[in-house]
């Protein structure tokens, strides 16, 4: 399968280079507000869609979406957008977060996606599903460095868009450190406060906010 | 007077240009180990040396600078280093009065015969005093303006498990270089403090007028 060689705009920026990115925002109207662009140029271009979101939120999501002027009932039943709610219960071992699925489940939704025959998708997640379900900081952002990984197979740029009512210090920069670039006040910048992902796994170990088993 | 042109080595690399830095840490001892050695370069220099903590601890990061091996009486003694207790008073309670309480002091080290100073502030006195977060942003973009009049080489210190999302997110956004696991970077998410306080202002965070 050939890859779409169409631009991407978010926020004013024609993004290129590495795909992971991490958006902060103040409140859920700014959010929409600013990935609604991007989200229907997607859409236009005939590409996939995944969202996830807060599994307690589905339906006021996908109402906000019909809200926004975007045929939800549509773009589901033809395939094009996907809404997935977290944490299912594939994601949890022992009641606890298992970083390790929930990247097997991401390479399975982006490699169906090329299957199915799309030539790129634009995956957003909103990560209140992490934050109010009290998912251990150390675990998730081990499975935000790993996912850097499994992105450089695909040419898909993936969006991790981060409330900041729900979100402490720490887990701020270390988001900011396993994201190639980042959208902050409605500014999108290549972020040179990354660190590739055996680092950031290093560091969490020896922070022991995440197993050496891990 | 002439500006020294020593260099200024911090974490490793020699700062030139921006020199109002932000540093955060998941630790009081990776914080020390990284601020003392930027303290101690600066006192060997013969710079002015000031050290922001909370006023109830002043003692505690005195005893710790002599374990560091400074001489504080003698430093002290000579005017060379001061160690102060902020916020400086209860009556400097908001971010312009202490923006100018900087200045105050900064011009006061010029005038003692000090080409440059360093300050490093260790921002345990404002979530110690539950500063709120549009008042610690709105301070350090005024701070941002006073440090840009003068020689002077600013690190402040943020002890991440203290601080929230919203606070961190927006000390990056008011420090035009920020040291980040150890790392220093120029940091391309700075916007200039009069867009900052513009933006708490829309957000309703601060008044018109602070």
């Amino acid at each position: 399968m050939t890859k779409s060689d169409r631009k991407i705009n978010l926020a004013g920026t024609v993004i290129d280079g590495s795909r992971h990115f991490c958006a902060f925002f103040h409140n859920k109207d700014e959010e929409l507000r600013t990935l609604l662009p991007f989200i229907r140029e997607g859409l236009d271009a005939g590409e996939k869609a995944i969202h996830v979101v807060c599994a307690e939120i589905g339906s006021e999501y996908r109402a906000r979406l019909r809200a926004a002027g975007i045929d939800v009932a549509a773009v589901e039943k033809s395939g094009q957008l996907d809404v997935i709610a977290w944490p299912n219960s594939h994601l949890m071992a022992g009641g606890e977060f298992d970083p390790d699925h929930a990247l097997k489940m991401i390479d399975q939704v982006l490699g169906a996606a090329r299957e199915q025959g799309y030539r790129r998708t634009r995956g957003i997640g909103y990560m209140d599903w992490a934050l109010q379900n009290q998912i251990r900081a150390g675990a998730l952002m081990a499975y935000e460095a790993r996912l850097n990984t499994i992105l450089t197979r695909y040419d898909d740029p993936i969006m991790c868009s981060y409330d900041l009512s729900f979100t402490g210090g720490a887990v701020v920069l270390d988001v900011m450190r396993t994201h190639a670039a980042a959208l902050i006040g409605g500014v999108f910048q290549r972020n040179p406060f990354y660190i590739p992902p055996e680092q950031m796994l290093q560091e969490l170990r020896e922070r022991g906010e995440f197993g050496r088993d891990e | 007077m002439a500006t020294s042109d020593r260099k200024i080595n911090f974490a490793g690399i020699v700062l030139n240009g921006n020199r109002h830095l932000c540093a955060f840490f998941h630790s009081e001892d990776e914080e020390f180990r990284a601020l003392l050695p930027f303290m101690v370069d600066g006192l060997t220099a013969g710079e002015k040396v000031v050290y922001l903590v909370n006023g109830n601890h002043i003692e505690e990061h005195r005893r710790r600078l002599k374990y560091g091996g400074i001489d504080v009486e003698a430093v002290e003694q000579s005017g060379q280093l001061d160690v102060i207790g902020w916020p400086p008073s209860v009556r400097d309670s908001d971010a312009f009065d202490q923006a100018k309480s900087v200045d105050d002091f900064l011009s006061a080290a010029r005038n003692q015969g000090y080409r440059r100073a360093r300050v490093v502030g260790d921002m345990d006195w404002a979530s110690d005093n539950q500063i709120p977060d549009a008042y610690l942003i709105a301070l350090e973009a005024r701070l941002d303006i006073v440090y840009s009049r003068h020689n002077a080489w600013v690190i402040c210190a943020y002890d991440l498990s203290r601080f929230s999302g919203v606070a961190v997110l927006d000390v990056m956004r008011t420090h035009p270089v920020a040291l980040i696991g150890g790392v220093i970077q120029h940091n391309p998410f700075y916007i200039p403090p009069e867009q900052m306080l513009e933006e708490l202002r829309e957000r309703g965070e601060i008044d018109r007028h602070d």
